[in-house]
């Protein structure tokens, strides 16, 4: 209950700031272009499509790009909403509010990841209806579209929980943001690491790169490690912040 | 009745900083009490451990029976803390501000009306529908004591609320403490101003270094021995010279024809002072005393020596 509150309170005042709204407003700008631009390619392409036996069609021309295209914008966006969450909260000295309030750390932490994921939920929707606005004149493959779209979800509720967690760690917000977007970067390119020479040590990093899960969500490729995957990287960095929290009230500074 | 607050050998320790030391004492039910003591005295660690933003190294503290750490939630339903800072949250307005404090408290709605009576009381009312940060200093300080009492908690805990407001905000608020009291409430209260301590305090504890140098009601505060001297302050018609032996020692400033004496309320009467005078052929023209006050006991216990009672 109190969470909820938590929550609806960080999706408020994600709204009444300016930046939520142009964070929205560009994201929805670049990511149209993109999208258009892929139906111009599939456009002109058709045709010689045609002639092939298991050609690709919409899902695979349009829609898949759109979500690996997606997940680009969101790494480089997700810091910068998620950098305010503690830090600004700890900048302004309103944690002690809450702090003194009847709240534990895990409904403030879960709370504020909430309400964050509340709104970009809204994001991924307004990302998913360009797909969803292809059915008026083909057939895009529905499965695959819901799998993309629990995949993008996934990614960026590690983005956020990676992000809340580095708000956590300081009062800059600043700082916050470049440190998120350096580790989900890292995260990312992880898996260049072992590529080439191939062995185990590339397997390992392979495993761990935020990408290689997502890739086969995209395809439609439904399998439960990915899943647990990000599961697990989120509740790795919530517990963390709560960690953090909690030390910061033990020690009082 | 039994305690509001009660601690007992609280310790906490920052780094080489001992910032309390075996901290010991209880807050009655429906008492106005002062918590007094200069900067680094450990006030503000003391009242974030009994608001529960610190946890302290050693000992316990429970708001009405409720521990601070293991029945968290209860301890803070019972207690509403006022910051020394004017922290606020830049984006609401005063009633969201409000509405989403007594959220944090499980409260909806059903709390509104006495939302709407706080600012009423706070004279805040015009101000409910306006963002937080167009409000001067003195309208963020009522919007915060309003924030420590949506809970309507049985302790109120009020840290420096008059730093930095002017003396029209200031009665207002002083108006509204002593309100709350008349209601019942306990009040505790820090403050740099000795004199507002000493009119509406009824106990009073002196921190320093750490530790409770002294605790009393006001009045045994005074009637202590630290406050049994008063100040006798001479202007006599020449330069004086040749002051008696037997005054000499109670001479605290001598400057031309003015003469201040440190005298002891039990053994000394300002008329054996000016009969001695007198012998000694110096012609006072005018006397003033000044009884010890709060400031003195208070000066007395913290900057003159360190001795811990």
């Amino acid at each position: 209950m109190m969470t909820l509150v938590i929550a609806g309170k960080e999706l408020r005042s994600l709204f009444l700031s300016p930046l939520a709204w142009v964070i929205l407003a560009v994201v929805q700008l670049i990511l149209a272009y993109l999208f258009l631009s892929q139906i111009d390619f599939f456009l002109q392409i058709q045709p010689r499509l045609a002639g092939l036996e298991e050609a690709p069609g919409i899902t695979e021309i349009i829609m898949a790009p759109l979500f690996g295209n997606a997940a680009v914008v969101l790494l480089l966006v997700v810091p910068m909403l998620t950098m305010r969450l503690v830090s600004d909260e700890r900048r302004n000295r309103t944690l002690s509010l809450m702090f003194s309030a009847p709240l534990s750390m895990t409904e403030i932490i879960l709370g504020k990841f909430l309400g964050l994921m509340a709104f970009l939920l809204l994001m991924l929707v307004l990302i998913a209806a360009m797909p969803l606005a292809l059915l008026a004149g083909g057939s895009p493959d529905l499965g695959v579209l819901v799998s993309s779209f629990l995949g993008l979800l996934l990614l960026v509720g590690s983005f956020a929980a990676i992000g809340l967690y580095m708000s956590t760690l300081t009062s800059q917000p600043a700082i916050a943001a470049v440190s998120t977007f350096g580790v989900l970067l890292l995260l990312w390119i992880l898996d260049w690491a072992g590529s080439g020479r191939g062995g185990e040590a590339s397997t390992v990093f392979g495993y761990l790169s935020i990408l290689r899960h997502y890739e086969p969500l995209l395809k439609g490729v439904f399998n439960s490690t990915d899943i647990v995957y990000y599961l697990l990287l989120m509740v790795t960095f919530l517990v963390l912040s709560v960690r953090r929290l909690d030390a910061e009230r033990l020690l009082g500074r | 009745m039994s305690a509001a607050i009660r601690i007992r050998q609280v310790g906490k320790q920052y780094g080489n900083v001992r910032a309390l030391d075996g901290v010991d004492f209880e807050i009655r039910q429906g008492e106005f009490f002062g918590l007094l003591g200069p900067n680094g005295a450990g006030k503000s660690t003391l009242i974030n451990i009994i608001a529960g933003l610190t946890r302290a190294d050693e000992g316990r503290v429970t708001v009405m029976g409720h521990n601070v750490v293991s029945a968290y939630r209860r301890a803070r339903q019972s207690i509403g803390v006022v910051p020394q800072e004017l922290v606020f949250d830049p984006f609401f307005t005063v009633r969201e501000v409000l509405r989403i404090q007594s959220g944090y408290f499980g409260l909806g709605r059903e709390n509104d009306a006495w939302i709407d009576e706080l600012l009423s009381e706070l004279h805040l009312e015009d101000k409910a529908d306006t963002n937080m940060r167009a409000l001067s200093g003195g309208m963020k300080r009522r919007v915060l004591i309003a924030q420590a009492l949506v809970h309507k908690p049985a302790v109120v805990v009020l840290d420096e609320p008059t730093a930095g407001v002017d003396i029209k905000i200031r009665n207002l608020l002083w108006a509204f403490i002593q309100g709350l009291h008349e209601r019942g409430q306990t009040i505790v209260l820090t403050t740099h101003y000795l004199e507002e301590a000493e009119s509406m305090c009824e106990r009073i504890a002196i921190l320093n270094h750490g530790r409770v140098v002294a605790i009393d009601t006001k009045q045994q505060l005074l009637n202590s021995h630290l406050a049994r001297s008063f100040t006798v302050s001479l202007t006599c018609k020449h330069t004086v010279r040749g002051i008696p032996d037997a005054l000499a020692g109670k001479v605290t400033v001598h400057q031309d024809n003015r003469l201040e004496m440190q005298l002891d309320k039990e053994t000394d009467t300002i008329i054996g002072v000016l009969d001695l005078l007198r012998e000694a052929g110096i012609e006072v023209v005018d006397v003033h005393t000044e009884r010890a006050d709060l400031e003195d006991v208070f000066l007395k216990l913290t900057y003159g020596s360190d001795n811990v009672l």
